[in-house]
Order: structure tokens, then C-alpha cells, then sequence
């Protein structure tokens, strides 16, 4: 044993009884850069430490200084799967804070695109955790349908197949 | 023992913010003030060392029964001297589909307010994102350190002294983007 006297390990790992495994930055299974520390006891995990990516683009400091149309354009970007849902929040926020009624027709058209949003984000967001596990073909094979529910929402409105404001 | 309230029939009116108010006033009398319905949503403040006590309260009682924290966050008003940063706290009653919001105010020299995270598991992360962000010291946090930015910031952006864009910057001019 004296010859390894020079090994530095951290105070107390001999004797504790649990076995510590950094799972991530980047294994497969945690999309994006998302690391979790983990304390295993055998094959249970007692203690997680997780660190969830610096990913914060400050959207809402941003639109401190920003009218609200510009806002949208923010909304638009907080999930590209499903655009039209969030900015849809914002925008009922801003009519509720302007007292604005809108059309029964308008609520209707508005439900139809978040439907379509909602459908093609389930798809992307089903398929991806292939993608993750290593199935790239059903990905593909998904994809067409989102490209279709995409161009369905993007097409009556004035933007594009992803953001659509 | 039940504890959730459930749909039951001993409440043969819905839960509105005005029964909501009178319990409170009811309890806790002055120690909470402004009191005003933003878009329908009862608002009110209270001290920041009664803010467990509230919320306890409004966790607690069976008829009030709000027992999801759906949001919560700072808010910083640097004008406001003593009380420059404001803790708000959304709270949901699922049963009644009834919210209310609870502001608790604390000076940006000494802004330590009591931890929510005995009675909510989810004001853990909440938590640390505000003290992330606005640096409101969550007194008995268990594991009160930054969550979205880097450990080594040290700063709290979302704080109105950082202006979000270069303000001598003369290639942007207001009037271009429509704020002239």
C-alpha cells in the first residue's frame, strides 16, 4: 500500500458505500447539455445532482425594452415545435390586459393552428427520444408528418414552417 | 384522515376570492395589506417575516386548500426605498380552480426571506432561480445555489440595473424599432 501513498482521493470515497457516475454532458439520453451526478447504490440511485445546461436566453429581460409585437418574435422561439402556442399565450395576456374581445372566428382559427402545433410537437418531441437511443430512420419516417402538420400551420399565416411570427 | 378537500358537498358555494379575503382578514388582520383583484386575480401583501405564516395558512385550511405553488418569482423595482425587491408567490387551488398571489417585499441591501421549500417541494428550484436571478437570500434553503447561469457569476442579471442593451450604442437608433 505505501507505494501509492502519492494517490490523492477525495476525502471520504474509501469509505463510502456508494459508487458515483457522471452521466452526461453528453450521453444520449439527456438532450441538450444536461449532466446529472449521481450517487448509486448498486443500481439505485440515492442522490442526484443535476445541472440543467446554461441555456437561459433571457427573453424577458429583452422585453423589458421591447413593444409588443416585437415580443412575439421572442414567444415564437421559446419552443420551435409549437411556436403558435406560445405566442398565443402572449398575445392573450396583451388582449386581456387591453380589455380586446376577439371574434368567435378568430378563437376558432386560433384553436385549428395550436392543434397542429400541438400534434407536431408530440411527433418531434416522441421521434427525438429515438434519435436519442440511436433510431435515426423513425425519425425521418416522422418527420414527413410534422413537415405536412408544419405546412398546414404555416401556409394560411404570414411566416414560416417553424417560426411562424 | 382525508386531508384533501375533494369535490365535496360540504361547500355548497364555490370558493370566490372574497371568501378567500375575508378568512384571511379574518386571521391575520392588518399584517396583510394591499389588497386589489389585477384581472380577477386576489393579490395582497404581507411582511416578509409572515410569509411561511401565510402561506401555511392558505396551504392548511380545509376550505381554502391551496396546495399548488404554480409560480414563483422576484420582481425588482429599484425605486421603491426598502423595499426594492419584491418575492411573489402564485398559489392555485386545483379543486376550486381558484388562484391568488401573495407578495412579500424585502430590501436589495438585506433581502433574506424565509424558504418556502418545507411546505412546497417545487419551491426548490423556483428558489434558487430567483435568488439566481434577482439574489433573494432564501433563508433555510437547503441547497441554495445558482441553477440556470454559471456557479462563478457574480451578479444577479435580471435586476433593473442592467440595462439589456448598450444604451451608448448609436447604430440603434429608438426610432427604428419602433419605441422612438
Amino acid at each position: 500500500m505505501s507505494d501509492h501513498n502519492h494517490i490523492k482521493l477525495p476525502e471520504g470515497s474509501i469509505g463510502k458505500t456508494t459508487t458515483t457516475l457522471n452521466l452526461g454532458p453528453t450521453h444520449p439520453a439527456t438532450h441538450g447539455v444536461f449532466q446529472n451526478i449521481l450517487e448509486l447504490d448498486g443500481e439505485r440511485i440515492v442522490k442526484a445532482e443535476a445541472t440543467v445546461g446554461y441555456i437561459h436566453r433571457a427573453f424577458e429581460k429583452i422585453a423589458e425594452r421591447r413593444p409588443l409585437y416585437q415580443i412575439t418574435t421572442l414567444t415564437d422561439r421559446l419552443n420551435y415545435c409549437s411556436s403558435p402556442i406560445n405566442n398565443m399565450g402572449w398575445h392573450l395576456t396583451v388582449e386581456k390586459m387591453l380589455g380586446i374581445k376577439t371574434p368567435k372566428r378568430v378563437d376558432y382559427l386560433r384553436v385549428i393552428v395550436m392543434e397542429l402545433a400541438r400534434i407536431t410537437d408530440h411527433l418531434i418531441c416522441t421521434s427525438i427520444v429515438g434519435v436519442d437511443a440511436g433510431a435515426f430512420t423513425g425519425f425521418l419516417y416522422v418527420m414527413q408528418a410534422v413537415s405536412a402538420g408544419s405546412n398546414a400551420t404555416s401556409q394560411p399565416l404570414p411566416g414560416r414552417n417553424w417560426s411562424v411570427s | 384522515m382525508k386531508k384533501s378537500g375533494g369535490p365535496s358537498n360540504r361547500y355548497k358555494m364555490p370558493l370566490t376570492n372574497e371568501i378567500v379575503q375575508s378568512r384571511l382578514t379574518e386571521k391575520f388582520g392588518d399584517m396583510l395589506t394591499g389588497w386589489e383583484e389585477p384581472y380577477g386575480m386576489l393579490t395582497f401583501a404581507a411582511a416578509r417575516e409572515h410569509n411561511l405564516k401565510v402561506l401555511n395558512f392558505l396551504y392548511d385550511e380545509d376550505d381554502l386548500a391551496f396546495r399548488f405553488l404554480t409560480d414563483l418569482t422576484a420582481v425588482h423595482y429599484p425605486d421603491r426605498a426598502g423595499e426594492e425587491l419584491c418575492v411573489v408567490y402564485h398559489l392555485h387551488n386545483l379543486v376550486e380552480n381558484l388562484r391568488v398571489r401573495l407578495k412579500v417585499y424585502a430590501p436589495v441591501s438585506q433581502p433574506d426571506v424565509y424558504t418556502a421549500t418545507g411546505l412546497f417541494s417545487a419551491a426548490n428550484w423556483m428558489e434558487r432561480e430567483t435568488y439566481d436571478f434577482y439574489g433573494v437570500n432564501f433563508v433555510g434553503h437547503p441547497n441554495l445555489k445558482r441553477v440556470l447561469n454559471v456557479d462563478e457569476m457574480d451578479y444577479f442579471p435580471l435586476r433593473k440595473e442592467f440595462p439589456l442593451e448598450d444604451q451608448t450604442r448609436i447604430d440603434k437608433d429608438d426610432e427604428m424599432f419602433g419605441r422612438g
